[in-house]
């Protein structure tokens, strides 16, 4: 899954490895507080590239290499961009994958093709994952793409996000 | 099954329930459940509100002999908050308003749905005999009237003190309440729980059940916006056999807007002694079981400090304290907005209530083990 662009900036990211790293992880491993862009922010410049050696790196526990990629959502850059689709891909971790979902809506519109097929997915979480991606997207597209799903969706819990997300165009 | 004696399985798990092998028994209680023959509860109906709000009062009578109380009103909706604004004890004295929630020995958060309230969160305000006045505040938004009452736990205070722990297993990767019972990451973490909550004087006993509900609903439980539904809908699963226990549901994540937050209490408080409601439980991630699951005990510890009455030492921000008097304080040292463990090291970064996951097994103070010793579930 890691093509040439991908590796560059896992090279990139490894400049920055350990300078922020724990104070990044720290807010990553609030117990109760999802991390906010204020607090990413007041640690400076390079988090996203920290961000980023987190998510891939095997030795942090699961729920912090998924908020590291939470966090991307706060720098919607090409780089990241590019991070996140790569790590939405069939075959990655499950748990990375519905949080690229999450932070791919950060890119609206351009994110729509990438995040519509997942809606397919055989994992039902992605699934939900992805209808919340989308119902916070504001254009046709996204919501094109919800209703289409909603017909042939079979699991309830699938569906119910599908029909908030709808609903509500907003998370 | 509920006069259950203690039974020692694997490392040092304590687990009580329809389990077969009877090794061992021992403690202040000579193993046993705590009785919920000490409890007496009150009941005070619905109570009418407007839905755009208002306030809600009940007379609670604290009987003779009561270490603890706990008074509640709830079930306006998921889409109200309310909190308790005055308190009046039976001299007559207000002993707490929400014009100053950080004074005083009492504190109460807005919550949606059901506010519990907790007689004692400090040892500066304990739960003296007679008629004591609460009024809560309901914000708008509320879709039925509320239900309020009380309970009281008539006893004395051990030290330690046992509680009684539901194991929900909703979706831990591969794991049921069978097979926990011998797996190593799984018992690593309640050993975890053990070690932390021994330093605030509480013996756990646990109980290992199956979830029977919606697992592909729940294993992943969604918080979007405000929209706390979800969780809610968890909590209000809860049907124990006996009144004081506290259950955690063990889920694979809650996510909230996306990020993945380890656990959740409600409350807190949480609704002690009251089960079925929206803040009848806490619910655990366990996604990290595999990697570090000394974690998931971290997790357990702490979000079961909350469910007893227990606050963050000091909140993220450091502008924020619990209403402890002998727990240690932190502010943000270096002007970033954030009390983080390396500035509040020796200042509470150790502590088992600290915002972030701690280093090592954690500690409690005397008067937070005062506070979750007292409380209706715990002997
Ligand atoms: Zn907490």
């Amino acid at each position: 899954m890691a093509g040439p662009g991908l590796t560059l900036l896992l090279l990139s990211a490894a400049s920055w490895a350990g300078e922020k790293r724990d104070a990044v992880l720290e807010l990553l491993g609030a117990f109760e507080e999802p991390v906010a862009q204020k607090n990413l922010e007041a640690l400076g410049e390079g988090v996203d590239a920290e961000l980023m050696a987190i998510a891939d790196d095997h030795a942090v526990p699961h729920s912090r290499r998924g908020n590291a990629v939470v966090a991307l959502q706060f720098y919607p850059t090409d780089p990241v961009h590019t991070f996140l689709v790569a790590h939405l891909t069939p075959g990655n971790d499950a748990l990375l994958r519905r949080k690229a979902a999450h932070s791919l809506a950060a890119f609206g519109a351009a994110a729509v093709p990438e995040l519509a097929p997942s809606l397919a997915d055989e994992d039902a979480q992605l699934r939900i994952a992805v209808a919340h991606a989308l119902g916070r997207i504001e254009d046709p597209a996204a919501r094109t793409a919800l209703e289409a799903r909603l017909p042939t969706e079979s699991e309830p819990a699938v569906k119910d996000a599908i029909t908030k997300a709808l609903g509500t165009g907003t998370p | 099954m509920n006069k259950a004696r203690w039974t020692q399985l694997g490392l040092s798990a304590l687990v009580w329930g329809p389990i077969t092998i009877v090794v061992a028994c021992g403690g202040d209680k000579d193993g046993e459940l705590p009785p919920d023959d000490e409890l007496q509860f009150e009941d005070f109906g619905t109570i009418p509100l407007s839905d755009t709000g208002g306030y809600v009062e009940a007379t609670v009578t604290v009987p003779d002999g009561a270490v603890s109380t706990m008074a509640w009103c709830g079930g306006f909706g998921d889409g109200a908050l309310g909190a308790v604004w005055t308190l009046t004890d039976p001299s007559g004295s207000v002993v707490y308003t929400g014009d100053a929630p950080d004074a005083g020995g009492f504190r109460s958060d807005f919550l949606d749905d059901l506010v519990p309230a907790l007689i004692p969160v400090t040892p500066d305000l304990t739960p003296t005999p007679g008629a004591w006045t609460f009024q809560w505040f309901v914000g708008a938004g509320s879709t039925a009237d509320p239900k309020c009452g009380a309970v009281h736990r008539v006893d004395t205070l051990s030290d330690p003190a046992t509680i009684a722990v539901d194991l929900v297993f909703v979706s831990v990767a591969g794991l049921d309440a069978t097979s926990a019972q011998s797996d190593e990451a799984f018992q690593a973490a309640i050993a975890q729980l053990e070690s932390e909550w021994a330093n605030a004087g509480l013996t756990p006993v646990f109980n290992y059940l199956d979830f029977s509900g919606d697992t592909a609903k729940y294993s992943v439980v969604d918080i979007v916006g405000d929209d706390y539904g979800e969780f809610n809908d968890l909590l209000r699963t809860s049907s124990p056999d006996i009144d004081r226990v506290i259950t955690f549901f063990l889920v694979e994540e809650i996510s909230s807007d996306g990020a993945t937050i380890l656990g959740l209490s409600g409350g807190p408080p949480g609704a002690a002694a009251v089960h079925g409601t929206s803040k009848s439980g806490v619910i655990v991630t366990t996604v990290d079981l595999q990697d570090e699951p000394t974690d998931v005990g971290k997790i357990m510890a702490h979000e079961g400090g909350h469910f007893l009455g227990l606050f963050h030492t000091t909140e993220m921000d450091g502008t924020r304290h619990d209403p402890l008097g002998d727990t240690p304080t932190c502010s943000d040292g270096d002007g970033n907005g954030i009390a983080n463990s390396a500035e509040c090291a020796g200042k509470g970064a150790e502590n088992m209530m600290w915002w972030t996951l701690t280093e090592g097994v954690a500690t409690a103070t005397d008067d937070q083990s005062f506070v979750v010793r007292s409380n209706p579930v715990s002997d």
